[in-house]
């Protein structure tokens, strides 16, 4: 059977180059097109040569003591109060941010200090702020705190937050404190009417969520931001997916997924450019993770999303990730690109082709998903995954069976990807 | 003359019998390697030696399961389900494969060569293979090993390790020296050890560390590094070793107590530091006796993850002092 199948399945160790700086073109594959010779380019360093001296100081100006004193003494009122604000109004903003920062950034800061620095970048909304905000999700473990950032995020139009603050509500667990400052949010939520009780939060709260999830925008926030100091932070939160240790990039993809698709998407296809794969790869990685929302932008902002990456797909070292961001990004019309590699590709490529078409392809694809499924040339995970894709597109064919090799938590993964597939754009 | 030309006649055929019995075998033809599947039908003595490994268990371990919560934790698949190696620079990171993901680390991920076919570290591979292995000196190279086990810094501990501990060489020149000796295969052949021994093989542990004592003025116990090139434990920050003690008096043995943890902690647990014990350092701690105490037991407990019971942990070494 081995023997039979390694006829289809051609090279599944895509004759590459050892070095995956390099920048030199790599062979097309089903069509015999080259990679233009400009494509990779130089992408990240122009762009952070470009911005230097934009974006947040890196070193702090003010001592974390100092900045509690003053964001305390800001909220004690009176004259007192009055002293501070002027103090911390006489700051230059992207200053007092950074230091607000890192105050939150700093593992051992208690939770109160956290939640003073979170209502000052909240009141701040000064954009720059959004991309190291945004990771503060991913390590911000006191709830407390966890509502406060979830109200500054918020008012940045990001609304990543609010899965936290649905978390400290529905827990009874939760002090009373955090449920008071979780019930905060809700009151500043978007589009949510005037007077509105507590039921009627909640409603728009889990509407709001699942516009966030559908479209990475919120009700009045405009598509885009027109500010240097927040491209030059993003940029620098993009240079993180080059790093050898892992933490840096996965830092990095936790906090580009979270933003709204305006901001990071068009960052990051210029960065599926670059002359590092690790760069590039981290970059698609994340355009996939973001998923739907990415097919969503490109329909409202009429980006030519198919064009770039029908280019893309030419770069043999990424492609396994050009085909995931196209799968992920919902739009039936990327099958006509993914197709040629479920047919033609590599046993690598034919996966990662048939896991593209499960998130996305429509009725057009049933044909050839039908004779990939009748031929051997496919991995456990192609197989399921198309399996998947023919049993909605044809509810005549027998359902879908996970096959031998299948790992759980694969097989669960493309059942989400098929479940989902009633929301693509 | 007739005997001559017979003996001539012979002798030709004889010389042509001869090269037709010794004739070189044809090579079978060359096989594209699309599957680590494909390894294990001809190789059954390696196959048996992974498939006993932890490589092969990298995707499916119930434990690894658990931490990447079945990996939807995506950031765990580059190492756990890796493409191969060699088609990263030497010791930079690889990244995720997309295909037969259950396999873990399987053969390809390290032997597959960049150009297609398969790499080997074997200095004369059989140009007779269907997979036509070629010798790749960077398969045996710490930094092939790196690309995964130095993300917590482990070949870093390694390149800083004492080359002798007790006049015994201690680091070889790679990770093959101690995770692949040398093992003999059907046939007497002489190949190397797939299994990859380490944290989870008792024998390994034993001979990394070393837990003594003696009860002088009072009763000391020391745990020695002498034979681990890295860390004592090291790469995951979930591994952890404890020396738990406990005290005999009036005839009984009490409850075991806790006395030290050797563990690189998780980055959130801000209140631990680093105890990893160091190649060839010793860690040492004077204990104060209970009043009546006969007699004091120490044991050494290697844990998988820091919060796994005593009795699911593995029990290192064990020692009983007296005054």
């Amino acid at each position: 059977m081995w023997l039979a199948f390694l006829v289809g399945a051609g090279a599944a160790i895509a004759p590459t180059s050892c070095a995956p700086e390099a920048a030199t073109p790599e062979s097309g594959g089903p069509g015999g097109a080259e990679l233009p010779p400009d494509w990779l380019r130089p992408v990240l360093d122009q762009r952070l040569a470009e911005f230097e001296g934009v974006g947040m100081p890196a070193e702090p100006k003010l001592s974390a003591l100092e900045l509690v004193d003053l964001l305390d003494g800001a909220n004690a009122g009176g004259r007192v109060g009055r002293m501070a604000e002027r103090e911390l109004a006489a700051q230059p903003p992207l200053q007092l941010a950074a230091d607000l920062l890192a105050i939150v950034e700093d593992r051992l800061a208690p939770p109160a200090n956290k939640v003073l620095a979170y209502d000052r970048l909240g009141r701040l909304a000064l954009p720059a702020s959004l991309p190291r905000l945004a990771l503060r999700l991913k390590y911000e473990k006191d709830w407390f705190a966890n509502a406060f950032l979830a109200a500054a995020l918020l008012q940045h139009g990001n609304a990543s937050g609010l899965d936290a603050v649905r978390t400290v509500l529905a827990t009874e667990e939760a002090s009373p404190q955090a449920r008071a400052a979780a019930a905060a949010v809700l009151t500043s939520l978007p589009g949510l009417a005037e007077g509105a009780d507590f039921e009627a939060q909640w409603q728009r709260l889990l509407t709001v969520q699942r516009e966030w999830e559908l479209q990475r925008l919120l009700e009045g926030s405009p598509e885009a931001v027109d500010d240097a100091d927040l491209a030059a932070e993003a940029w620098r939160m993009i240079a993180r997916l080059r790093s050898q240790p892992l933490r840096p990039v996965d830092d990095a993809r936790f906090s580009l997924r979270r933003m709204r698709c305006g901001i990071v998407v068009p960052l990051l296809l210029e960065a599926s450019r670059d002359q590092s794969l690790y760069v590039r790869e981290g970059a698609l990685q994340t355009l996939g993770w973001i998923g739907y929302p990415v097919g969503a932008w490109a329909k409202r902002t009429g980006y030519d999303y198919l064009g770039h990456f029908r280019t893309a797909l030419l770069d043999a070292r990424a492609r396994l990730r050009v085909l995931e961001a196209l799968g992920a990004s919902g739009a039936a019309a990327a099958a006509e690109l993914i197709l040629p590699w479920l047919e033609a590709g590599s046993f690598e490529e034919r996966s990662a082709a048939a896991d593209a078409l499960l998130r996305c392809a429509g009725e057009e694809a049933l044909p050839a998903v039908r004779e990939a499924l009748a031929g051997d040339g496919l991995g456990p995970e192609a197989r399921y995954a198309l399996e998947l894709l023919r049993a909605e597109l044809d509810p005549t064919s027998a359902p879908a069976a996970a096959p031998p090799g299948l790992a759980s938590g694969e097989r669960d993964r493309r059942d989400r990807w098929a479940a989902e597939r009633a929301r693509r754009p | 003359m007739i005997a001559r030309f017979l003996a001539l006649l012979f002798g030709v055929g004889g010389i042509g019998v001869l090269a037709l019995v010794f004739r070189p075998e044809p090579a079978p033809e060359a096989i594209e390697i699309a599957s680590s599947r494909q390894c294990l039908e001809c190789h059954p003595g390696v196959a048996a030696e992974w498939q006993a490994s932890h490589h092969a268990i990298a995707y499916t371990n119930p434990e690894v399961v658990k931490l990447s919560q079945d990996f939807r934790n995506e950031e765990c698949l580059a190492c756990h389900a890796p493409r191969p190696v060699l088609q990263f620079e030497p010791g930079q990171r690889v990244l995720a494969r997309a295909s037969e993901r259950a396999l873990g680390v399987d053969c390809l991920a390290c032997h597959a060569h960049p150009d297609g076919g398969v790499a080997t570290g074997n200095p004369q591979p059989s140009a007779k293979a269907p997979c036509r292995p070629r010798t790749v000196e960077r398969i045996q190279a710490v930094d092939h090993c790196g690309s995964c086990h130095n993300q917590h810094g482990t070949v870093e501990q390694w390149k800083a390790s004492p080359a002798e501990i007790e006049g015994q060489p201690i680091r070889g020149e790679n990770c093959l020296h101690c995770h692949m000796p040398v093992a003999w295969r059907q046939g007497g052949r002489q190949g190397f050890d797939h299994s990859f021994k380490a944290a989870h093989d008792l024998e390994s542990l034993q001979k990394a560390v070393r837990l003594t004592g003696e009860w002088r003025e009072a009763p000391v116990v020391r745990l020695f590094n002498f034979g681990a090139a890295h860390n004592f434990p090291t790469d995951e920050r979930s591994r952890a070793a404890d020396v738990q003690v406990r005290w005999r008096t009036a005839g009984e043995w009490g409850e075991w107590e806790h006395l030290w943890r050797f563990r690189d902690p998780y980055r959130d647990e801000t209140d631990l530091t680093n105890t990893q014990l160091p190649s060839g350092e010793t860690w040492e701690r004077e204990l104060e006796p209970p009043e009546g105490a006969q007699a004091l037991a120490a044991r050494l407990l290697y844990r998988t993850n820091p919060y796994q019971p005593d009795d699911e942990a593995t029990e290192v070494a064990a020692l009983e002092l007296k005054p």
